[in-house]
């Protein structure tokens, strides 16, 4: 191609040109095989160039996500090994002991937090697999539009398809404490706070919450102290952690 | 491609394209387990699993953002073959190594062979461009980098100390001069093939 073909094509992606230029450019694309072809090469170049640098920014959040989540699921699955043999039931019975009494006499003292003030979730977008498409979409859509009513039989049912999928338990369980249904919730919050996940920390945290919302405050401490520093809930589970001391 | 050939997984695509956690969660939570059990398996460790994971998601986001990615089947059988087929070439590549190879899983699955391959080339342009973009001369990549960097020409004018009209003759002349560098390469010649 000659020089004038480049100032072409860029003055055709920018709108430039005038209507009979443009309609004579599109002829030639349909004639010219060669013209064509560098014409397609050229806009796929200047994506490539857009991409890279102006949404460096975004790309680079994206990587620093992907690694941070990365870390996130392989420190878990690191730490449960550990954390087996640590948990004695006699060891827990005295730190929970503890825990109650010294919690006791601080929550006298000092105003505590609430609920409402932390409870807020993040827009879902349900990763189902298999055919229960539209069921998933209607969940999801009750769950942000904060109609948990609605939103728990839909995960129920979810459930029902894949007993095994934490992220649908885990908003389950975040719905049926929205709706004080706090026995349900707490026994799904158990089940995934056993096992390790891409969603355990944040398990931790909603239990937490839970835990709130019932005025359970040395439960919602122990819990919140299980969410490991690096993990995306950590700084919003010291501050709690700070206001209930 | 018709609206209707979109499989339901579209979402993950879609979910890595707005750089959305809970579906990167959901990724890692659902799927990365099956490719870090066949690395381990086959002369890797975990380490180098997660890196190939994190790679072969950042290409489908690169996909998902330029080319506006579109699955026609499972993410899943996707997302394992992409990862897979990319760990072999790790491994070939460092033939010093002696390599087993343990081929349990198999995927004969049809669909999925043509949204991988496509994602395979994308990636290998990608690659290419970065290349030559690298050689293409030093006046070329300071004026692109601010051309795609600022809002407007007229900025890039003004940032180079040049007419207006001479950052725009020269924007056009660079990018040409890149798919020329592009389009004569052999790897290009042999994607064209």
């Amino acid at each position: 191609m000659e020089d004038r073909d480049y100032i072409l094509f860029e003055d055709y992606l920018s709108h430039s040109l005038s209507e009979s230029e443009r309609e004579t450019f599109e002829k030639r694309m349909k004639e010219d095989e060669d013209f064509h072809e560098a014409f397609q090469l050229y806009k796929e170049t200047s994506a490539f160039l857009e991409h890279k640098f102006s949404d460096k920014t975004e790309r680079e959040a994206f990587k620093a996500n992907l690694s941070k989540i990365s870390n996130a699921q392989s420190g878990n699955t690191k730490t449960s090994a550990k954390k087996v043999k640590l948990l004695h039931p006699w060891k827990l019975a005295v730190a929970a002991s503890i825990v109650v009494v010294v919690g006791f006499f601080y929550s006298q003292w000092f105003t505590t937090p609430v609920y409402s003030d932390y409870a807020d979730y993040p827009q879902i977008s349900l990763a189902v697999r298999g055919e229960v498409n539209e069921m998933a979409a209607e969940a999801e859509n009750a769950f942000n539009t904060q109609n948990h009513q609605k939103a728990i039989p839909l995960f129920k049912s979810l459930m029902e398809n894949e007993p095994e999928n934490r992220e649908i338990q885990l908003f389950l369980a975040v719905s049926l404490v929205e709706e004080n249904a706090f026995a349900e919730a707490d026994a799904l919050f158990d089940s995934l706070l056993k096992e390790p996940s891409a969603y355990l920390n944040q398990a931790r945290w909603y239990a937490a919450l839970s835990k709130l919302k019932q005025k359970e405050y040395e439960e919602t401490e122990a819990i919140l102290r299980l969410i490991p520093e690096e993990a995306e809930e950590y700084p919003k589970a010291q501050k709690l952690l700070k206001k209930l001391k | 491609m018709s609206a209707s050939n979109i499989h339901e997984d579209q979402k993950y695509i879609d979910g890595l394209a707005q750089n959305n956690s809970f579906v990167i969660r959901a990724i890692y939570d659902k799927f990365a387990p099956k490719v870090i059990g066949y690395v381990c398996k086959n002369s890797g460790d975990r380490e180098q699993a997660e890196d190939l994971v994190q790679e072969v998601l950042l290409v489908i986001y690169d996909q998902a953002k330029t080319k506006n990615l579109q699955l026609t089947c499972p993410f899943d059988a996707y997302f394992f073959l992409l990862c897979k087929r990319k760990w072999l070439n790790i491994l070939k590549k460092s033939s010093l190594q002696e390599v087993t190879i343990n081929e349990e899983i198999v995927s004969a699955n049809e669909p999925v062979q043509e949204p991988v391959l496509e994602t395979e080339t994308f990636a290998t342009r990608q690659s290419l461009y970065e290349h030559m973009f690298q050689k293409i001369g030093d006046v070329c990549k300071e004026l692109l980098t601010k051309s795609f960097e600022l809002d407007s020409m007229e900025e890039v004018a003004k940032a180079l100390n040049v007419t207006y009209g001479y950052a725009r003759k020269k924007k056009s002349l660079c990018i040409g001069k890149l798919t020329k560098m592009i389009q004569e390469s052999p790897v290009y010649q042999n994607l064209k093939t």
